[in-house]
């Protein structure tokens, strides 16, 4: 779970483009050809080959075995993308990402020690769906967040720049403000 | 006597064959015991780490009913195969 400080708030939560969740269920595609290819073989077969029963009900047996396994993978893709997302606070940058069922990663980093932020959208698919890849460099380490398959990079981009001067304009408030009671305790 | 031996392996020794009921059935069963073992850690991880309970409940219904409709057509397709034989 995700715990946040008493003075942090969500700003933005960024969930990845649909179509990386497209792009990785367009493969069951090809696994539901195979009860189609298994009947052609069955029926070419027919003349060398006899099954006893029925066979229609063993050919349903076969397939809807396979259907539920597709149903079960789709819902781990699913699974997968759903539970990926990046949380934009006005204190934190924090970044979930699930690798399959039995991993899961959380880093979380300050939006005032970030120093660069880079993105880009690469490809003619990326373009007119408008998702790419965001990096993220932060000060201190040299750990850079690399987030693939975010929708509108650009526009992400500049809403974290604007977060992060946010961030900082507070933090220098909060100084001055320190600096000036202070001094009027001297005088 | 001057059969050869070959001629006893015609198409007609493979043409026909059954495939066990109690095959199908353990298939089945381990298949399914597979799937529920999965099905187990994919809702664990819905209800642990969702941030939102409504998705939650929507996405383990919508699930429910599709897992539902292809154990139930797999558990009746291998009954009626059994009882044809």
């Amino acid at each position: 779970m995700i715990t946040l400080q008493k003075d942090e708030k969500i700003q933005m939560i960024v969930r990845k483009h649909w179509f990386v969740f497209f792009a990785d269920i367009i493969s069951m595609i090809f696994v539901l050809l195979v009860p189609i290819g298994l009947a052609m073989v069955l029926y070419y077969l027919h003349t060398y080959i006899t099954l006893s029963g029925n066979i229609l009900a063993l050919f349903t047996v076969v397939t809807s075995l396979l259907m539920l396994f597709v149903w079960l993978t789709i819902f781990v893709i699913w699974t997968d993308y759903y539970l990926d997302i990046l949380i934009l606070t006005n204190k934190h940058i924090i970044d979930v990402e699930q690798k399959g069922l039995f991993s899961r990663e959380l880093s979380s980093f300050r939006i005032d020690k970030m120093q660069d932020v880079t993105s880009e959208v690469n490809g003619i698919i990326p373009t007119f769906l408008k998702f790419g890849t965001i990096h993220i460099q932060t000060a201190g380490e040299d750990r850079e967040f690399i987030v693939h398959g975010v929708p509108k990079p650009y526009d992400l981009r500049h809403a974290i720049t604007k977060l992060q001067n946010t961030a900082l304009e507070e933090q220098r408030t909060v100084t001055v403000s320190d600096e000036s009671l202070q001094k009027m305790k001297r005088t | 006597m001057n059969e050869s031996p070959i001629s006893f392996i015609t198409t007609e020794t493979f043409s026909s064959f059954t495939i066990s009921p109690t095959i199908v059935w353990v298939v089945i069963l381990v298949a399914l015991l597979v799937f529920t073992l999965m099905s187990i850690v994919i809702i664990y991880h819905w209800v642990t780490y969702s941030y939102s309970p409504k998705v939650t409940a929507k996405a383990v219904f919508v699930y429910a009913i599709g897992a539902g409709i292809l154990v139930l057509t797999t558990l009746a397709s291998a009954g009626v195969y059994t009882l044809s034989l």
